[in-house]
């Protein structure tokens, strides 16, 4: 049985035009009159919590226990190892205005082409040339 | 809160996940056909695997009263071998006819080879052919970033994709934009360790959310991976601040909007429980 098209344009709409969203109980066509199309609306009802509020702990967590990783590596004398060299290197992604995006790009393989062959086992987490 | 898990290898999971799912307000659970962790022995292998997506499965998830669809594929880790990969392929039309299958998935890259490469593109032609949704799977970790861009060069590339019908999974900071950007739907997946986790996750609905094409997953498997990651990003979403509709779009409608593409997928039973 193959799959049929239905375009965006049919998608049931849930919201009335003051943005209050109309759907109610599980009836999904309650609000298919006079509502506004489906995913125009990207709102709050209360303004977003301080992040710093939320994640600082976590993160002050998360630092130190980069900082215990990176001595634990030293102190086993395995800086050599080319996933710490790329650690190390990813820490400057943090210099970026988008950190996130910058730390996943520095691990990341940026050949463009194919490879022959499909290197045996599962990914490392930071790119070697020769894997 | 009402959800649907549109990424999650069941077959992995004990009946005990089904009934955590059931009771977290999850309404169905979609399963794509993947690696089993070792590579199969046989195209019968594939068979009896296509079997349990399509027949055991269901009834498995039938008993909490969760609807459960499937997709159909090889995966691209037992692409390498074409010669055995063609063979599954040949496969896959008889269980398109199911009637639990959304599509052809988790199509894509496992580590960028010349092979996987060709087993993706007779995947999506297959897919084109029949008329089908399909899900994509992206490469773990250092091969992501190559491998979203070749998956994205090569489905442009074809005429007969259209990228509305097209979900790309597995996507990060690094991977979203380029997703949205070319029309596609993204799917972000929650893992513990790697992948994404929920505060992440909800930064990427942050930026992203109001395309609307995009949706979480857990992708729960026999890996380290959580089939309780989707109630868990709720919380993360009510702690930042998101009301009950948009959580609603992003857990229940975004995924009843794409999937409902396909005329199977249908929770009218399991919205009146």
């Amino acid at each position: 049985m193959a799959c049929v098209d239905r375009t965006l344009a049919e998608a049931p709409r849930y919201f009335d035009n003051k943005n209050n969203y109309t759907r109610s109980g599980h009836d999904a066509n309650a609000a298919l009159d006079g509502g506004i199309a489906y995913g125009q609306i990207f709102y709050m009802n209360t303004p977003p919590s301080n992040p710093v509020d939320l994640y600082f702990m976590d993160a002050r967590s998360k630092l130190i226990d980069i900082a215990a990783f990176m001595d634990r590596v030293q102190r086993s004398g395995e800086t050599d190892d080319y996933r710490y060299q790329m650690f190390c290197q990813a820490l400057q992604g943090l210099d970026s205005s988008n950190r996130a995006e910058a730390v996943l790009g520095i691990f990341s393989d940026m050949t463009p082409e194919p490879k022959p062959i499909a290197t045996p086992g599962p990914a490392s987490g930071a790119w070697k040339e020769d894997a | 809160m009402r959800y649907i898990e549109p990424h999650a290898h069941m077959v992995t999971r004990t009946t005990n996940d089904y009934q955590s799912l059931a009771m977290a307000g999850c309404k169905a659970v979609c399963e794509p056909a993947f690696w089993a962790g070792f590579d199969r022995s046989s195209v019968g292998g594939f068979r009896d695997y296509f079997m349990q997506l399509t027949e055991y499965e269901p009834r498995r998830a039938e008993k909490f009263f969760l609807k459960h669809y499937s997709w159909i594929c090889i995966n691209p880790k037992e692409a390498e071998d074409i010669g055995f990969a063609r063979e599954v392929i040949a496969l896959i039309p008889e269980f398109l006819e199911k009637s639990n299958v959304l599509g052809v998935g988790e199509i894509g890259l496992n580590k960028n080879s010349v092979n996987e490469v060709k087993i993706f593109q007779e995947q999506v032609e297959i897919a084109v052919k029949y008329d089908q949704l399909i899900l994509v799977h992206t490469p773990h970790l250092e091969d992501k970033l190559k491998g979203t861009k070749l998956i994205l060069e090569m489905l442009q590339e074809h005429s007969g994709v259209r990228p509305e019908r097209v979900l790309i999974d597995h996507v990060e900071e690094h991977t979203v934009r380029m997703v949205l950007d070319a029309g596609f739907w993204a799917g972000i997946t929650l893992y513990p360790e790697s992948k994404c986790t929920p505060p992440r996750a909800v930064d990427m609905l942050e930026q992203y959310g109001s395309t609307d094409r995009i949706w979480m997953n857990s992708a729960c498997d026999w890996g380290v991976s959580d089939p309780m990651a989707l109630p868990k990003a709720i919380m993360e979403l009510r702690k930042r601040g998101f009301d009950d509709a948009a959580i609603d779009r992003f857990v229940y409608r975004n995924p009843v909007r794409f999937l409902g593409q396909c005329p199977k997928f249908d929770l009218t039973e399991t919205d009146a429980v």
